[in-house]
């Protein structure tokens, strides 16, 4: 099969497809990943979903002030910017440590499957391209270290600790980051 | 897997040269004279490079760079304690951090939301000049930079979680009340922006003759 570098536009020929890592040879971006394997890329990406909800749903952080107990859910973090008039950051928060690691993963289990089973699934072709373009997009690993400075900002000021949401996240991440390790297109668009 | 050019080695060809153009969905090196074609393999629609991707390039780079100046200078946090504000910007809140002798913190804040921002628009003014000119780094030098901004990009971001964070936890009426500033829009814009910036820049162009 003869290919090009995305990155270089050199003309190169593959022999066979055996899964091993290729770098270009000329700009040595690494055009092909390391161990591909969509089954445990379906297994990651479904696990890593359901952190998704009790991620969001549970509080990542707990505070006490004077008494008063108070926690903080995504949701609610950003229905305070947008209460504060700040709407467009409320937005860019929730997409990007939200909505975008939920179509990214489901996504991903979706083509996972699509490539493991014998038929095709509808509207493959389309979910791929958007698969390509979550994973620039997706901030949950931005989102855990912001919640880690805001801890140390806040610990001479308040009791605080790390809520169950905070861990639900860190699951959530993890396995994303394996799922999209394993996951690779081209295995995709080579059952066609 | 073997890999080995259709050139010598000394002289790569390249899809242009070859008259082929690229698949970026299942790779396959379409055969075509025109610079559009659909591919025979997936049927996805193909361009030779990204469309006006150096004037798209300019444009987003130097509305983030405008951008960034609102979004130094007005605050992104305002802390309100019995009433009384304290606005802070990007830079303040990094100064506050080393006043509080939280130098660890400092340092991550500092790079995050200082250093990414403007590495990753001078980068991309770097690359946009030198695009097809004799430069101080080589052609794969500068790949190696444009993956390094891809790679950097979102971690501009932290900011603008940290902002969030600490509004949606830190209120308490009028005993104690954190709100994010009109900073914060300008600042998250000019990451979405640059992140857009580097998305429009087709590396090859790097490597194109002429
Ligand atoms: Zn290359
Ligand atoms: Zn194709």
């Amino acid at each position: 099969m003869k290919t090009a570098c995305h990155a270089c536009g050199v003309v190169l020929s593959i022999e066979d497809d055996n899964g091993y890592k290729m770098v270009c040879p000329q700009c040595s971006t690494v055009l092909y990943g390391r161990n591909i394997n969509m089954f445990y890329a379906l297994m990651f990406s479904i696990t890593s979903l359901l952190f998704m909800l009790p991620a969001m749903l549970f509080p990542f952080l707990e505070i006490q002030i004077q008494g008063n107990r108070i926690s903080a859910t995504l949701f609610e973090s950003a229905k305070v910017l947008n209460d504060d008039g700040l709407r467009l950051a409320a937005l860019i928060v929730i997409c990007t440590a939200f909505l975008f690691p939920l179509i990214y993963m489901t996504f991903t289990a979706y083509l996972s499957f699509d490539s493991i089973v014998e038929f095709t699934m509808p509207l493959s072709d389309q979910t791929a391209k958007v698969v390509e373009s979550m994973k620039h997009w997706q901030m949950i690993d931005v989102f855990i270290i912001g919640i880690l400075v805001s801890v140390v900002k806040l610990v001479g000021m308040a009791d605080i600790s790390l809520g169950t949401g905070f861990y639900m996240l860190g699951c959530e991440c993890f396995f994303m980051i394996l799922a999209g390790s394993y996951y690779e297109s081209r295995q995709f668009w080579f059952k066609r | 897997m073997k890999v080995d050019s259709s050139g010598s080695k000394d002289k790569w060809v390249n899809d242009i040269e070859f008259g082929g153009l690229l698949c970026t969905d299942c790779k396959t090196l379409i055969i075509s004279a025109s610079d559009e074609a659909d591919c025979p393999e997936c049927g996805s629609h193909n361009i030779r490079r990204k469309k006006n991707s150096l004037s798209r390039t300019w444009a987003l780079t130097l509305a983030s760079l405008f951008l960034y100046i609102p979004a130094n200078i007005l605050p992104i946090m305002d802390v309100q304690i019995m009433g009384q504000s304290s606005k802070s910007t990007i830079l303040g809140g990094v100064i506050e951090l080393f006043n509080y002798e939280m130098y660890f913190i400092c340092i991550v804040v500092f790079v995050a939301s200082f250093v990414v921002p403007v590495f990753k628009i001078c980068s991309l003014m770097y690359l946009l000049i030198t695009v097809n000119r004799k430069s101080l780094l080589n052609n794969k030098q500068k790949t190696k930079l444009f993956s390094l901004v891809e790679l950097i990009g979102k971690w501009s971001m932290l900011d603008v979680y940290v902002v969030a964070v600490m509004a949606g936890l830190i209120n308490l009426g009028f005993l104690l009340k954190t709100t994010g500033g009109y900073g914060l829009i300008f600042f998250a814009s000019v990451v979405v922006l640059t992140m857009l910036a580097s998305h429009s820049f087709d590396t090859r162009l790097i490597w194109d003759e002429g």
